[in-house]
C-alpha cells in the first residue's frame, strides 16, 4: 500500500501489521559517507574551496548553512545545514504536569507561538480523553487562519520578496532586468503595477510599496488575533478542551471586518506572485531549476470540522479526513495517502549526524500506536532526546536538527504541501468558498473593498522549485483567509443557536494512569506534530516535529540529504557575474528562502575569487 | 522578589521589557527580571512588560503605543565578549541604522528570532523607539540550558530589580518627544 521502505504491510481489510519473517523489522545499516569525490575536487581545483564558519557573531540565528560552490561550474558540490542550537524544550517538559505543555511548547518561537499551544493541546486532548465543543473548535480554526496572515505575507513580502526586487536583480543580473523594464504585466488592472520593473521596485527591502505594505497589512490580523485570543504571538487563551476567551457578536464582527480588509490584499499577492513566475520563467527556463527536488511533501492536516473532531486516536483518520486542510504524504508527486494513522506511523526520526545519542539501547515502550498499527524504536513516541555535543564533522556528526523521514524518506514541509495534499484529496468538507478538485484548490472569493467576486484556483504545479514554493504560498493566504471567512459565518450560526461553549464542559481530571496522545497540527511553515507520553500524572516524554525540523534536517542514516541542501545542490547558478568578489549567492538563497519562515537567510560572505562560502540563520523553531 | 515603590518624578511614560527566550537556561535571565518587576508596585506611567517575541512585531506593537513611550528600559542577555556573570548597563542612543542592517535582522526577526539588538535595530529604522533607551544585560556563562537559572544568574536577579528601577527613577536624560 503506501509504504515502500518500512516493515509494514495491510491485510484485505486495509489493517497494517509487521511483515511476517522479518526478524528485526525496523533494523537498518548505517550507510558511510562518502566525500572522497568533495575531497578530491578540493585538492585538484583551486576554484573549489571548503571552509566552515560558525554563525557569524552579529546574527542571532539558530541555524547555519554550508555550501562549496565552483563558479566555474556553475554549481553546488556540497551542502549541509547546521543547527547550532540545543533548546531543550523536550528535556524541560518531562516531568511536568502536561498542561504547562501548551505555555512552554509556545515559546519555542518568536512569531509561531499559538500553533504551538494548538498542537500542544490537541496531544493532551487525546491523552485526556475530552473533545471540543463546536464554537471551541471554530474559534480555534479562526486563531490559526489569523495567524497564517501575518507569517505568510511578512514571508513573501518582507523576506523572500527582496530576493526579487530591483536593488537586487539590477545587482545579480542586469540583464533581466532591463527585461523587466520592457515587460508589461498581465493584470496591472488587479495589482497597479504595468510593468515588471514597476512590480519588482515594490519589492525593495525596506522602500518597497509591496515590502511596506505587507509590514502593514500584518496589523488587521493582529488585531483580530488580540481581540480574541488576548495576545500574540504567545496567546494564554488556548487550552486542552477549547479556549478561554470571551466571544460575543462584536468580537466576531470586529475579526470578519478585518478578514475582509486582508482579502483584498490577498487577492493581489495571487496574481503578484503569478506575474514573478511566469516573468522568471519566461526569462530563463532554467528558473524552474532553483530549488527544486523531489516532489516529497508532507502535511499533518488542520482547521478541524467542529462536528467531526472527536479528539481520539481511533477516530484520527476519519477526522482528519474532515479538516479543511486535508492531511497527507505526497511522493513523486502523488498522493499515497491522506490518513492521520498512516501518517503517524511513518514518522521516524534519525540521529546518526546530529548531536544526540541513540536510545535504541534501552528498548523501545511503543511496538504498536494506539490502535495496534505497528511503529518502530525511532517513532516520535519511542524516541527520546538525549543531547551529546561533539565537534563538528561532515562525514559524522554537524547539528542539532535531527532527521525526520517519513517511510524512510526525504519529504519536505510548507504551506504549498498543504495546499498539494488538500489539491490532491478532494476530501475538503463542503463550505461557501472553497473546493478541492483532485488537481486543484479553487477559491470562489466575494467581492472586497476594491476588486471584483472572482474564481482563482491554485493548481498542483508540473515542476517544483523556489518560485512555486512562493506562489503557492500566495494562495495560502487567501485559502487561509477563506477558511477564516467560513468559521467565522460559522461561529455566527452559533452563536445564532445558542451553543457558545468554547471548552469543554465535561468534568475531568488529569490521568495518572500511563496514557498517549499526538497534536497533529500545522504551522504557517507547514506541519507539526506534538507527541506526549503521560504516567502518574506528568509527562514521561514529550516530542516536538516542526516543518523546520524536516526541511533542515542533516544527511539521514541512508545517505539521503535534507530538503534544504538537496534543494540548493539541485539550483543552477544563473546569476551575472563576472569575478567572485561580484557573487551574490542569489540563486541559492532564493533556494533556501522559498521554504520560508523558519529559514531566513541571513547573508555572511567570505568569497575569494572563485570560492563562495555561505552561511544561512534561521530561528529555533527547529532546534530540539 | 518585589521591588520597592517607586517615588520621584518620572519622565513621562516609561517601558521596562524583557527580550529573549523562555526556558532556555541563563539566556532567560531577562524575561525573569521582568516577571519580578511586573510584580512590583509601579506608578501607572510605568509598563514591565514580555517583549520575548520578535523584534519587529514589537517594534510594530511600541510605535502604535499612545502615548508614546518615553523612556525605554531594555532587559537581555547577550554575549559581547564581555567579562562574564556580570550585569552591563549601557545607552542605546538614537541613531538611523543602515539599510542592509536593518534588512538583515528583518530576515531573523520575521522568522522568530529574539535578541536585543534585532529589536534596537528594527526599533529604530521604524521609529518605535524614543530616544531615551537604556539596556541592561546579563553577560552569559556559555552553555547554560534547561528551565532554570545557575546559581550565578539566580544571584544576580536582584541586582538587575534594582537596577532597573534606578532606571526608572532617574532624571530625564533627553528631550521629551511630543
Amino acid at each position: 500500500m503506501c509504504f515502500q521502505n518500512l516493515p509494514v504491510e495491510f491485510d484485505a481489510q486495509g489493517n497494517a501489521r509487521l511483515k511476517e519473517g522479518v526478524t528485526d523489522p525496523y533494523a537498518y545499516q548505517k550507510r558511510d559517507l562518502d566525500r572522497s569525490q568533495v575531497e578530491k575536487l578540493l585538492a585538484s581545483n583551486g576554484h573549489v574551496k571548503d571552509i566552515n564558519l560558525d554563525p557569524v557573531t552579529r546574527v542571532a540565528g539558530a541555524l547555519s548553512f554550508h555550501c562549496v560552490v565552483d563558479l566555474e561550474e556553475g554549481r553546488v558540490h556540497e551542502a549541509h545545514t547546521i543547527g547550532t542550537l540545543f533548546r531543550g524544550y523536550e528535556v524541560i517538559l518531562k516531568g511536568r504536569d502536561p498542561r504547562d505543555a501548551q505555555y512552554i511548547s509556545s515559546r519555542v518561537c518568536g512569531v509561531c507561538g499559538g500553533v504551538h499551544s494548538v498542537c500542544s493541546s490537541l496531544a493532551m486532548e487525546m491523552a485526556f480523553g475530552i473533545g471540543v465543543p463546536p464554537m471551541g473548535g471554530v474559534m480555534r480554526n479562526i486563531q490559526l487562519a489569523l495567524d497564517f496572515q501575518i507569517d505568510n505575507p511578512v514571508h513573501l513580502y518582507l523576506l523572500a520578496g527582496p530576493d526579487f526586487s530591483q536593488v537586487v536583480v539590477e545587482r545579480t543580473n542586469p540583464s533581466l532586468w532591463e527585461r523587466a523594464k520592457k515587460t508589461e504585466t498581465r493584470h496591472p488592472d488587479m495589482h497597479g503595477f504595468r510593468t515588471m520593473a514597476d512590480l519588482m521596485t515594490a519589492f525593495n527591502p525596506l522602500t518597497g510599496k509591496l515590502y511596506l505594505e505587507g509590514l502593514q497589512m500584518t496589523r488587521p490580523p493582529k488585531e483580530a488575533y488580540a481581540t480574541l485570543y488576548g495576545k500574540y504571538p504567545h496567546p494564554q487563551t488556548v487550552v486542552p478542551g477549547g479556549v478561554t476567551t470571551t466571544v460575543s457578536l462584536q468580537v466576531l464582527n470586529e475579526t470578519l471586518l478585518r478578514i475582509t480588509r486582508t482579502l483584498d490584499y490577498a487577492k493581489r499577492g495571487v496574481f503578484i506572485f503569478d506575474e514573478l513566475t511566469e516573468f522568471f520563467y519566461d526569462d530563463d527556463p532554467r528558473y524552474k531549476q532553483v530549488g527544486t527536488r523531489a516532489k516529497n511533501l508532507i502535511d499533518a492536516g488542520m482547521w478541524d470540522d467542529p462536528w467531526a473532531y472527536d479528539g481520539t486516536y481511533a477516530g484520527a483518520a476519519e477526522w482528519g479526513d474532515r479538516r479543511w486542510a486535508t492531511p497527507g504524504v505526497v511522493m513523486d508527486g502523488e498522493l499515497l495517502t491522506t490518513n492521520l494513522h498512516h501518517i503517524n506511523m511513518g514518522l521516524e526520526e534519525f540521529v546518526e549526524h546530529s548531536y544526540y545519542e541513540g536510545w535504541e539501547a534501552d528498548g523501545y515502550p511503543y511496538p504498536t500506536d494506539p490502535a495496534g498499527n505497528p511503529l518502530g524504536p525511532n517513532h516520535p513516541w519511542n524516541k527520546e532526546t538525549k543531547p551529546r555535543p561533539d565537534k563538528r564533522n561532515w562525514k559524522d556528526r554537524y547539528t542539532w536538527s535531527t532527521a525526520p523521514r517519513w517511510d524512510r524518506q526525504v519529504v519536505e514541509a510548507g504551506a504549498y504541501a498543504r495546499m498539494w495534499t488538500t489539491a490532491a484529496a478532494g476530501k475538503m468538507p463542503h463550505n461557501r468558498f472553497l473546493e478541492s478538485t483532485g488537481t486543484s484548490v479553487k477559491m470562489d472569493v466575494p467581492q472586497t473593498a476594491s476588486l471584483p467576486a472572482m474564481e482563482l484556483e491554485w493548481k498542483i504545479p508540473e515542476t517544483w522549485n523556489a518560485f512555486e514554493r512562493n506562489r503557492a504560498r500566495a494562495y495560502h493566504v487567501l485559502y487561509s483567509l477563506l477558511v477564516g471567512y467560513e468559521n467565522v459565518l460559522l461561529a455566527f450560526d452559533l452563536m445564532g443557536q445558542g451553543e457558545n461553549k468554547v471548552a469543554t464542559t465535561t468534568e475531568f481530571t488529569i490521568p495518572r494512569d500511563e496514557r498517549r496522545g499526538v497534536g497533529f497540527w500545522g504551522a504557517g511553515r507547514g506541519f507539526l506534530t506534538h507527541h506526549l507520553t503521560m504516567d502518574k500524572g506528568v509527562l514521561t516524554n514529550y516530542q516536538i516535529v516542526t516543518p523546520s525540523t524536516f526541511n533542515a534536517s542533516p544527511v539521514d542514516p541512508f545517505g539521503q540529504v535534507g530538503p534544504y541542501e538537496e534543494a540548493v545542490m539541485n539550483t543552477p547558478i544563473l546569476e551575472e557575474f563576472t569575478s567572485g568578489e561580484d557573487f551574490t549567492g542569489i540563486d541559492i538563497f532564493r533556494a533556501i528562502r522559498s521554504f520560508d519562515p523558519c529559514m531566513p537567510c541571513t547573508v555572511h560572505v567570505a568569497n575569494g575569487d572563485n570560492m563562495v562560502i555561505r552561511d544561512a540563520t534561521t530561528c529555533a523553531c527547529g532546534a530540539e | 522578589m518585589m521591588p520597592t515603590v517607586v517615588e520621584g518624578t518620572l519622565p513621562g511614560r516609561v517601558l521596562v521589557g524583557g527580550v529573549g527566550y523562555r526556558w532556555f537556561g541563563d539566556a532567560s535571565f531577562a524575561l525573569l527580571v521582568s516577571d519580578a518587576l511586573t510584580d512590583g508596585a509601579w506608578p501607572v506611567e510605568v509598563d514591565v512588560l514580555d517583549l520575548g517575541y520578535g523584534a519587529l512585531h514589537v517594534a510594530m506593537d511600541l510605535r502604535d503605543a499612545k502615548p508614546a513611550y518615553e523612556r525605554v528600559i531594555l532587559l537581555a542577555v547577550t554575549e559581547r565578549g564581555r567579562a562574564p556573570g556580570r550585569l552591563y548597563r549601557f545607552d542605546c542612543p538614537p541613531g538611523t541604522p543602515q539599510l542592509q542592517d536593518v534588512q538583515d535582522r528583518m530576515y531573523e526577526a520575521g522568522a522568530g528570532v529574539i535578541d536585543l539588538d534585532h529589536l534596537l535595530i528594527i526599533g529604530r529604522h521604524f521609529d518605535a523607539l524614543p530616544d531615551d533607551v537604556v539596556a541592561v544585560e546579563l553577560e552569559p556563562h556559555g552553555g547554560t540550558t534547561g528551565d532554570r537559572l545557575s546559581t550565578s544568574a539566580q544571584a544576580l536577579l536582584p541586582d538587575a530589580v534594582e537596577l532597573v528601577r534606578r532606571e526608572v527613577l532617574a532624571p530625564a536624560r533627553s528631550r521629551v518627544r511630543i
